[in-house]
């Protein structure tokens, strides 16, 4: 695996606001790497020096490009939806189309026509005529007909439909995705896509919280349900987090082996939402 | 080069009304007001008794259409040649004003809100991800100014008033005169050229105000028609209050008027009541005058730091 992102000291300033502090993280090519925290953590930040929509200090390599100099070239590796709906209102669909095929080199339009086939766009029809959903599918088969290197998706399915969600993330998975391609996601309903990230980025006041890679994450973090008298035991061990649920007490713990849980109960991998409420209340704390 | 094509039409599709519809309607009602004047002898508009229409444009007699008239009734093909061409120059450029003062004011507004609206609605973030460098946006919005809005606007005015030749041939046909000795020849033919190359030339000279109407636009972050003005006026009103003197605001309103229409003291012809005739001798011949001035290449000079600053802005201001 080639890094094909590298972060090194990476910091951002908006006045007195420390958006990102001194971030250091590697994403190597083949990686779906699922970028999460809260709101004001430094996501966005994070993602907008990526793409060169912002300037910030310290080193950054997107592709062996500085992102701050050279946007326009890197955005012939790197593709992304920033926000859903910021395809202008006034544009028609095939418009669009046009637009992307006359400036982007490694755009597909056959492709972006046959993911348009299974919507119900109509191609004569302005951005502002389609719905919320209409605009973001027609957004993702541009970016995704877009043979690029890096694919960086901010919230990508806000406003669709479950059935096209599901739909999307296949596709991405199925179609899309390859050794030498890597995709960032940033999205609040982690559940839906942690079956397809191979890294996790956890990012919280401008810091990055946890970097693990998934198989890891059973190596390192597991979860008991444990009975009423055996809490006292489970405390003693030093949990990151518990909570209560039924009347039975969940203890999240790291790096504690797996035979001294078995004993005080039913042990399991957590699930990525539990993980980022422990690290982020943990960060609190 | 394919990359700037498709960032023109992108700009003609955003724009189709402005560049597009608003000279077809222009054409239209010229055409329009021929007709009715041929077939009516109402007082419509400024129809005279004797069949002349003045057109007015804000109180400037931009040239009247009785050529047509003129041309019915076969007293053209007495007349000289070189007079007859000059009919001919002064029908057409005086008939391209009304296009180029809408043209002007399209531009402007087209300007203000060229690096400003996508900021607006946030679908600068889709421009971005595409592999299109801020310079060559940049470069397409100052392209469609300078090149395009003056090609599609020359066309229509062409096409328009090459239809009203056309009617004005149709008549002489059925009052039994020689078309080809009345109306095509001598036809102005090198007029639109003349023409396109006289806007590019006068949008050079009022570069400066141009370029900062871009800048303006790169940079603002609300109502960018009155953060453009409020400068200039608060300029003049300090020099006048300080210095009485009024060199800025003439200086703007050399460049700003001498984009719409060549209201130079030196080359212009007032007629009678502060009337002007809009001939090919004064669009044109002006146009030529200008590139003689140093004050023109300063002027470019200065446009293009304001231009290398908007696509600076645009680069590297950070819309969150």
């Amino acid at each position: 695996m080639t890094s094909i992102i590298e972060a090194r000291n990476l910091s951002k300033k908006y006045g007195k606001f420390q958006a990102l502090d001194a971030v250091d993280f590697t994403i190597n090519s083949g990686q779906i790497v699922g970028l999460i925290g809260p709101n004001g953590a430094g996501k966005t930040t994070a993602l907008k020096a990526l793409l060169g929509l912002t300037n910030f200090d310290g080193d950054l390599k997107v592709c062996g490009i500085d992102p701050r100099t050279d946007r326009h070239k890197l955005m012939q590796e790197v593709s992304f939806i920033a926000d859903v709906a910021v395809l202008p209102g006034w544009m028609k669909v095939c418009e669009a189309i046009e637009f992307v095929e006359g400036v982007h080199p490694a755009f597909n339009r056959d492709k972006a026509m046959e993911m348009l086939a299974l919507t119900k766009i109509p191609m004569k029809k302005k951005v502002k005529q389609l719905s919320k959903g209409m605009v973001t599918q027609l957004h993702l088969a541009l970016v995704l007909a877009i043979d690029a290197k890096i694919l960086v998706l901010d919230e990508p399915t806000l406003g669709l439909d479950i059935l096209y969600r599901k739909a999307f993330y296949d596709h991405l998975l199925n179609d899309y995705f390859s050794e030498d391609r890597t995709i960032i996601i940033t999205t609040h309903q982690v559940d839906e896509i942690e079956y397809l990230l191979t890294d996790l980025l956890f990012i919280n006041d401008g810091k990055i919280v946890l970097d693990i890679a998934m198989d890891e994450i059973q190596e390192t973090y597991l979860e008991v349900m444990v009975a009423q008298d055996q809490v006292a035991a489970a405390r003693d061990l030093k949990p990151i987090t518990e909570r209560e649920v039924f009347g039975r007490f969940i203890f999240l713990f790291e790096n504690v082996d797996r035979e001294v849980l078995d004993a005080l109960g039913e042990v399991h991998v957590p699930k990525v939402t539990d993980l980022f409420v422990a690290k982020m209340t943990g960060a609190a704390a | 080069m394919k990359t700037m094509v498709t960032l023109l039409k992108r700009e003609y599709w955003e724009n189709r009304s402005s560049f597009l519809y608003t000279p077809l309607a222009i054409g239209g009602f010229y055409l329009a007001l021929i007709l009715i004047t041929l077939f009516n002898t109402e007082h419509l508009f400024e129809v005279h008794t004797s069949g002349l229409v003045n057109v007015n444009v804000f109180g400037i007699n931009v040239g009247d259409l009785n050529f047509l008239t003129d041309l019915a009734t076969k007293t053209f093909s007495h007349l000289d040649i070189s007079i007859r061409q000059q009919i001919w120059d002064k029908a057409f450029f005086g008939y391209s004003f009304t296009f180029t003062l809408v043209m002007v004011i399209i531009s402007a507004i087209y300007l203000l809100g060229s690096l400003y609206d996508d900021r607006k609605d946030r679908s600068i973030l889709f421009w971005k991800s595409l592999p299109v460098s801020d310079l060559t946006t940049v470069t397409s919005k100052i392209v469609a100014v300078l090149f395009v809005i003056p090609a599609i606007y020359v066309a229509i005015t062409t096409i328009s008033f090459l239809i009203m030749m056309i009617i004005a041939s149709v008549i002489t046909l059925f009052a039994g005169g020689n078309v080809w000795q009345s109306i095509w020849y001598p036809a102005p033919i090198i007029a639109p050229i003349q023409l396109y190359i006289s806007y590019v030339i006068h949008s050079l000279w009022a570069a400066p105000f141009l370029a900062w109407l871009l800048l303006v636009s790169s940079w603002t972050k609300r109502k960018p028609i009155l953060i453009a003005f409020i400068p200039i006026g608060v300029i003049s009103f300090m020099e006048a209050y300080y210095n009485r003197t009024s060199y800025f605001i003439a200086t703007v309103k050399e460049r700003v008027v001498g984009w719409v229409v060549p209201i130079d003291t030196s080359t212009a012809r007032h007629l009678g009541d502060g009337e002007l005739l809009i001939s090919q001798e004064l669009v044109y011949g002006r146009a030529h005058t200008l590139l003689s001035l140093p004050n023109f290449w300063y002027g470019l000079v200065l446009a293009g730091l304001m231009v290398a600053a908007a696509v600076y802005i645009r680069r590297y201001k950070d819309e969150s």
